[in-house]
């Protein structure tokens, strides 16, 4: 097959840079997607998990979303492309889609512990409004997963469920009592926990953890502060910005052009270093 | 009078499902999760919880409904038996079902998974009663304690004990208190340990929720044992064993630890027929291999040396098939400290080689450090007998009358996995 046929873009939407890769899926699943996805921009589409490689490895195009099948036409399990796209691609969210009878000859575990974030499973969670969902959700994910990546090194591991529990829910976890019930804990129990750690109070790391997921997201993403700002249950714009100048001392077009959520974790550890020097 | 049926609406925060399926389950399976098939199931499982939990009305029950389908087809028979059992309901509906699968999934250690399993259900299933809601916090307080996330499970104990008693529900009081008395057990409070467990106790066994009292009488046994209160300990045991008849495995566990408790009180014939009477049965071998281990030494204690060599060589013969090698550890430091009572300091030495041997390949520190430290030609005495009173007396001497026959050539061992 050439390279040329192999890789075919789907255009449902204004003609643009493709964000969203599918590879191997049959007929009924490309519709599934393509109607999850119409007006909402372009699918790139290929055939085999060889040519999605290939693809991936020739453009340095972003890849937001990848969608690709358990197994594809010729068979090969979506394993190891799973595992190469989640080391090469770490911003790229992964959703698996399994076809009908997927109970009996998929190997789910398998294909979630070497990286996917998602699963449409066929027959049960593939109509258009479920794969929005779950694609959504993938995309959550993905930037929750980039963004503890970066901070796992410089937060004590005992405060982690917390900042887990936050980036999982950023719409909903927006303020301490939130967050402790997500928990299942008292507040006073997010204080003790922060306390024993030695470091920053619960409303403080709750702040800074938003804050890297919005330095993520603008970073990553093209979306307006504005849109960040109503995604993440900000208040609103204004607030954002001015949590942005009290914590980071940068303006949001600024922390975009400075690495995003890196100049956020610059700031957080720069605010530890002061911490530990006052005590 | 208390809602016991009515449907609780909590806020969307409280029950939104943090975390995702897919990163617990990666994240158990770096902690060292035992991984097998059935885990697709799982994990297929908590991501359509997962997202009935994002979505809205209708779409949220529709997919809940297909996720009650999925976890019908993939729970356990014996999970389910458990919940049934535990929860005494009957027949089993969607929600013991999912259950079971979280309960399946903490069994192989996968706790996060575990977890998310029930948070993901918590939120996803609106008309879940007060009572339902409350047995989750439940198995998630106990899944919080296993995760070492102790103050957090202390946390929902004390809302299960509160929503219990605010809204009449005694099943969810007496849960609270049981856990509050499991985790001070944990930190060693022994006093703690009693006035919590006294109160789950005695509203489960007013209420007649077997599980519970069984748990706090449980809880009751080991304070009294660790306060040297044999006669209270007995007591506590005993109660353990009658409320077990039926179930055959938890029985013998009841016994084992009667027999456990008579013979750290001195009383090495009892122990003896209680030990004996366990291993004549046949039984996981989490409970064969202690019994086994006492038996050694209770018949050393009596000068019985002809048991002990048979203790020995059956212990080894479950190693070979395969047993955990803590319990077979455990076992042969007894069989070496019986030997030495009796003794014999070359079999003693052999038994003791052979539990060091397992314990450093398998961490076991404390069980290491025993075996090392014995001196196999200092025999030490078995404990003095002590007096018991009326309670203890009357629970010697009922497990004396179940001393079986002659032991058999080989005791029957069930390899099946341990309960939750």
């Amino acid at each position: 097959m050439s390279g040329a046929r192999a890789s075919q873009a789907v255009t449902t939407g204004p003609s643009a840079a493709a964000n969203v890769l599918v590879a191997g899926l049959d007929r009924y699943q490309l519709a599934s997607i393509a109607g999850a996805f119409r007006n909402c921009g372009a699918i790139r589409t290929v055939q085999s998990f060889e040519d999605l490689r290939r693809s991936l490895r020739e453009s340095s195009n972003t890849v937001e979303i990848v969608v690709l099948a358990a197994r594809d036409q010729y068979g090969e399990s979506a394993r190891r492309t799973i595992r190469e796209l989640a080391q090469e691609r770490p911003r790229a969210a992964i959703v698996v889609y399994c076809h009908i009878g997927w109970q009996r000859d998929t190997d789910v575990r398998t294909l979630a512990v070497n990286g996917a974030h998602q699963f449409i499973f066929a027959g049960m969670n593939d109509d258009i409004i479920a794969v929005r969902a779950v694609v959504e959700s993938a995309k959550r994910q993905c930037a929750a997963e980039c963004v503890m990546q970066l901070l796992a090194p410089v937060v004590p591991a005992t405060l982690h469920p917390m900042l887990e529990a936050a980036l999982a829910r950023p719409d909903g976890i927006t303020e301490l009592s939130a967050l402790a019930a997500s928990l299942g804990v008292h507040r006073k129990t997010l204080f003790n926990i922060c306390k024993r750690a030695g470091f920053l109070g619960p409303a403080e790391l709750l702040a800074w953890v938003r804050l890297m997921l919005v330095g993520y997201l603008l970073e990553t993403t093209g979306c307006t502060v504005e849109r960040i700002a109503i995604d993440l249950s900000y208040p609103s714009p204004t607030a954002l910005r001015n949590a942005f100048r009290r914590y980071i001392g940068l303006r949001a077009s600024q922390v975009r052009a400075c690495g995003g959520a890196r100049a956020v974790l610059e700031a957080l550890c720069r605010r530890m270093r002061s911490c530990r020097q006052i005590h | 009078m208390g809602s016991h049926s009515a449907a609780v609406q909590p806020s969307s925060a409280a029950f939104s499902a943090p975390g995702f399926a897919t990163r617990a389950y990666r994240a158990d399976i770096a902690a060292g999760a035992r991984s097998s098939a059935s885990d697709s199931g799982w994990v297929s499982l908590a991501c359509q919880l997962e997202l009935a939990a994002e979505l809205a009305e209708p779409q949220a029950t529709t997919h809940l409904r297909r996720a009650e389908v999925l976890a019908g087809e993939i729970a356990e028979p014996n999970a389910l038996a458990r919940v049934v059992l535990e929860w005494q309901t009957a027949p089993p509906g969607a929600l013991e079902a999912i259950v079971a699968v979280a309960d399946q999934a903490e069994l192989s250690h996968a706790f996060r998974l575990a977890a998310h399993v029930l948070d993901s259900l918590a939120a996803a299933n609106r008309s879940l009663t007060a009572l339902e809601r409350g047995r989750i916090v439940a198995r998630r307080a106990r899944i919080a304690h296993k995760l070492g996330e102790v103050e957090q499970a202390l946390d929902r104990y004390m809302q299960l004990l509160r929503f219990g008693r605010d809204e009449q529900i005694p099943e969810l009081e007496a849960r609270g208190w049981a856990g509050r008395a499991i985790l001070a057990q944990v930190r060693g409070n022994y006093p703690e340990v009693r006035r919590c467990a006294r109160r789950a106790a005695r509203l489960a066994d007013k209420n007649g929720l077997i599980k519970i009292s069984r748990d706090a009488h449980h809880s009751l046994m080991i304070a009294a044992a660790m306060a040297g209160e044999f006669d209270d300990a007995l007591a506590h045991g005993w109660h353990l064993y009658n409320t077990s008849l039926g179930d055959a495995t938890n029985q013998a566990d009841a016994l084992l630890n009667v027999a456990q408790l008579l013979l750290d009180s001195g009383h090495a014939a009892e122990a003896r027929a209680g030990f004996a009477a366990v291993v004549s049965r046949p039984v996981p071998a989490r409970i064969m291999l202690p019994a086994l281990g006492g038996l050694a030494m209770a018949n050393a204690a009596l000068g019985e040396e002809r048991v002990v060599f048979w203790v020995a060589s059956e212990v080894a013969r479950i190693e070979e098939a395969g047993a955990s090698s803590f319990a077979v550890a455990s076992a042969r430091l007894e069989c070496a400290m019986a030997f030495v009572g009796l003794h014999r300091p070359a079999p003693a030495a052999q038994q003791a080689r052979a539990a060091l041997r397992l314990a450093r390949a398998g961490g076991f520190h404390e069980v290491a450090y025993k075996a090392e430290s014995l001196d196999v030609s200092m025999p030490v005495g078995a404990p003095a007998r002590g007096p018991l009173g009326p309670r203890g007396a009357a629970v010697a001497l009922n497990v004396e009358q179940l001393e079986p026959g002659p032991m058999p050539v080989h005791v029957a061992v069930e390899f099946s996995s341990s309960e939750v």
